[in-house]
């Protein structure tokens, strides 16, 4: 299943690497549990990109 | 189950015992706690704040482990427990890879994601002096062998039969 993970991670990298930079944080599904549906935003790729600007200081500390 | 006796070879579960069993005795038969990415995501990020399971994790790191192995572990080790199923533990897997990114990040550790590729032996001067070598040492043995000495075959001398159906005959 590693290979998996890995092959996952690859992909939800390249993702969050494609999307264009906002100056603005993400919101996403962040902190709106449950909105998935109808919101055209993949939870995953939601979630890394808001650790990844978490990490990189782009974003408002709650 | 450790092979070093022989007689834990025989001591194992029969191939398919597991399949015997009363459905919905396991863990993972029953219906998952957590049935969506954010539940579980709810459910591993707190873990990145307790002390013990932080220093555990950053000792694995340290070690040299790919995250992504460990993200597969902690996920597996949610769905044996029931916690949820396989396809969320899948999706999740990413999310703790990042988590931990962060906090090697943050502890100052290098760390290795698994999604790195292999990296070639390179064909430098040196690895083709030595392969060059081989070869030509490779040579020498050959030569040296005899083959006609190979060719030749000892006759062996033919044994009676002493097979229970061959006629007695003394």
């Amino acid at each position: 299943m590693s290979k998996y993970v890995r092959d996952l991670y690859t992909r939800v990298d390249n993702e969050v690497k494609a999307s264009p930079k906002k100056m603005e944080p993400t919101k996403g599904l962040v902190g709106r549990r449950g909105k998935s549906s109808g919101d055209d935003v993949n939870p995953v790729v939601d979630y890394v990109k808001y650790i990844r600007e978490l990490r990189e200081g782009n974003h408002a500390v709650k | 189950m450790p092979l070093s006796s022989e007689a834990d070879l025989f001591d194992g579960p029969v191939p398919g015992q597991s399949l015997t069993g009363e459905m919905g005795s396991k863990p993972w038969e029953q219906p998952p706690k957590l049935n969506t990415v954010d539940e579980a995501v709810e459910h591993y990020v707190p873990m990145f704040n307790d002390e013990e399971i932080l220093s555990g994790i950053l000792s694995h790191i340290e070690d040299g482990i790919a995250l992504t192995t460990m993200a597969d572990l902690i996920t597996k080790g949610g769905v044996m427990t029931g916690l949820h199923s396989i396809d969320v533990g899948m999706m999740v897997a990413p999310v703790l890879v990042e988590m931990m990114i962060n906090v090697a990040d943050a502890a100052d550790i290098d760390y290795k994601i698994g999604t790195e590729p292999k990296k070639r032996e390179g064909s430098t001067k040196s690895s083709i002096q030595a392969a060059l070598k081989r070869g030509k040492k490779k040579e020498v043995v050959e030569d040296t062998i005899d083959l006609d000495a190979m060719m030749t075959t000892e006759e062996m001398p033919e044994e009676p039969s002493m097979g229970m159906m061959t006629r007695r005959t003394a």
